[in-house]
C-alpha cells in the first residue's frame, strides 16, 4: 500500500507524469481508508528504520470504463498490513504486505448475473443435480474475493543528479475471476539544472483463472459461461510500457512534463467491445502536463 | 620601503584569500547537548530530510532551515544531499502528501538560526562559518571540507 495515499494523486511529487500503469492501475481505486495506523521509527548507525502498521475498511466506486455498464460499488473490509522502510542518506528501501479480509462488488450487471445463476441453480436442483447447482452458485458475486494478499518491494535512490525509482508487486486476489498478477517498474532520471529527462519501463503479468467448466455443463448455460469468461478476459491486464519524458521546473513549485509512453497489452481488446471495440493491443500515450503545489 | 610594500601587499592577498574561503564555508551547528561529535554525510541527510530522525542518544532532532533566497541553503543541500531546490520541493511534496512529515522550520537569518539552535535541545542548523563568532553552539562540520 506504499502508494495508496494522497501522494498517488499529486503529480508534482512524481518524477514522471503518472505512476506506472502496469504496476499501479489495479491499486489506484482505493483512495482512502477508514481506520488507523501506527508508525514506529528507530535508528541504527546511519540508517533510519520505520515500521508502519495499518488497518481499516474502505468503500469506493470502481469505474469500469465500459459504456452501458454501471460503475461497481466496492466494499473492502478487514484491510490490514505493514510497511517497513530503511533509509540512509539518499537511499530508501521499502517492503510492504497487505491482507484484505473480504472485497465485495455490487452493480446492476452483477445483480443480473446473480439472478441468472440463482434461476439456473434452482432449475438444476429441481432436476436433482444439486452438486452442479453448488458449483454454479459459487459464481454468484463473481468478482468478490476473500483473503486478498498484496506485497511490494521498492527502492528510491538519488545519487547526486541521478534518480532511480523501482518497485515490484505481487497481487493475489484469491478470487474466482481475477487472476494473480506480478508487476514491476523502473524509472531512471538525470537532472541538468531545471531539466530532468527520464526513462521508465514497467510490466505486469496476470495469470487468469480458469472457469470450472463442470458448473456450466448443463444445456442453456453456455451464454452465462461465455459472459463470465469475457469478464475474466477483461481482468487480464497483462501489459508492458516503455516511456521517455522530460520534466522542466518552470518556476518554483511549478513543473511541466512531456512524456511519450508506448503501451502494449496481451488481451485482444481494451475498452468497449459493446460498441464494436477495436482491437488495441498497442497504444502510444503522449502526455503534456503542468503540475504545481501550493 | 619596497620590501615593506611587498609584505603589506602579501598580507592583503592572504587576508582576501581567507575571507573568500570563510565566506564560502558553511558550518553545521547543533545545540551543545547533542551527543557525539562529527557527523557523516548520510546522517546529515537523515537529520534534515527524514522527519523524526534522531541523534545517537535517541533525542529527536529539530532541523532548522534558512529561508530562501539564501544561497547558503541551496549550497548546503547540494553539498550534503546532491539535490537541487527543485528536487527538494518534489521530495517534500511527497513527504507531506504521504503524511510522513513536513519540511524543517525556516528562519530568516543566520543569527536567528544560531539563536534557535543554541537554545533548543536537539536543534541542528547551518550558517556561514563566519557567523558563528563564539556563539554557544556545537560545530559538527565545516562544509565542504569536512563532509564524508
Amino acid at each position: 500500500m506504499f502508494r495508496e495515499t494522497e501522494y498517488f494523486h499529486i503529480g508534482y511529487a512524481q518524477l514522471a507524469v503518472r505512476p506506472a500503469l502496469p504496476v499501479y492501475s489495479k491499486l489506484s481505486a482505493i483512495s482512502h481508508l477508514d481506520g488507523g495506523d501506527v508508525r514506529w521509527q528507530f535508528e541504527g548507525g546511519d540508517w533510519v528504520y520505520a515500521l508502519q502498521l495499518f488497518g481499516g475498511n474502505a468503500s469506493y466506486t470502481h469505474q469500469t470504463y465500459l459504456s452501458g455498464y454501471e460503475p461497481l460499488r466496492a466494499k473492502v473490509d478487514q484491510l490490514h498490513g505493514a510497511v517497513v522502510k530503511a533509509m540512509s542518506g539518499n537511499f530508501t528501501f521499502r517492503a510492504s504486505h497487505t491482507q484484505v479480509g473480504t472485497t465485495r462488488y455490487e452493480s446492476r450487471e452483477i445483480r443480473a448475473v446473480n439472478d441468472a445463476i440463482s434461476a439456473a441453480a434452482s432449475g438444476l436442483r429441481a432436476a436433482g443435480q444439486a452438486a452442479q447447482a453448488d458449483l454454479l452458485e459459487a459464481y454468484r458475486n463473481p468478482l468478490d474475493s476473500r483473503n486478498l494478499h498484496y506485497s511490494s518491494l521498492g527502492i528510491d535512490w538519488q545519487p547526486g543528479d541521478w534518480q532511480l525509482i523501482g518497485e515490484m508487486t505481487l497481487l493475489n486476489p484469491n478470487s474466482r475471476m481475477i487472476g494473480v498478477s506480478k508487476a514491476w517498474q523502473m524509472t531512471v532520471g538525470r537532472s541538468f539544472g531545471n531539466i530532468t529527462p527520464y526513462v521508465l519501463f514497467s510490466r505486469q503479468d496476470t495469470k487468469t483463472p480458469a472457469l470450472t467448466e463442470a458448473a456450466f455443463a448443463a444445456p442453456g448455460l453456455g451464454g452465462l459461461r461465455d459472459e463470465l469468461a469475457a469478464v475474466i478476459k477483461r481482468g487480464d491486464l497483462t501489459m508492458r510500457s516503455l516511456g521517455v519524458g522530460v520534466r522542466y521546473e518552470l518556476k518554483s513549485e511549478l513543473a511541466v512534463k512531456l512524456q511519450v509512453e508506448k503501451l502494449r497489452w496481451n488481451v485482444p481488446y481494451v475498452g468497449n467491445e459493446n460498441q464494436g471495440g477495436e482491437e488495441v493491443p498497442r497504444a502510444t500515450l503522449v502526455s503534456l502536463v503542468m503540475d504545481f503545489v501550493f | 620601503m619596497k620590501i615593506i610594500s611587498k609584505i603589506w601587499l602579501l598580507g592583503i592577498l592572504i587576508f582576501l584569500a581567507e575571507s573568500v574561503s570563510a565566506a564560502g564555508e558553511i558550518a553545521v551547528v547543533a545545540h551543545p547537548s547533542v551527543a557525539g561529535g562529527a557527523v557523516s554525510q548520510a546522517r546529515l541527510v537523515n537529520l534534515f530530510l527524514i522527519p523524526g530522525a534522531s541523534w545517537p542518544d535517541g533525542q529527536v532532532a529539530l532541523p532548522i532551515d534558512l529561508k530562501l533566497p539564501s544561497s547558503i541553503k541551496a549550497d548546503f543541500y547540494q553539498l550534503v544531499s546532491g539535490r537541487s531546490q527543485n528536487q527538494l520541493r518534489t521530495y517534500w511534496a511527497r513527504q507531506v502528501f504521504t503524511g510522513a512529515g513536513t519540511p524543517p522550520v525556516e528562519l530568516n537569518s543566520a543569527l536567528e538560526v544560531i539563536r534557535k539552535v543554541s537554545t533548543t535541545p536537539g536543534a541542528i542548523g547551518y550558517v556561514p562559518r563566519d557567523a558563528i563568532d563564539g556563539a554557544p553552539v556545537k560545530v559538527l562540520a565545516i562544509l565542504p571540507d569536512q563532509i564524508k
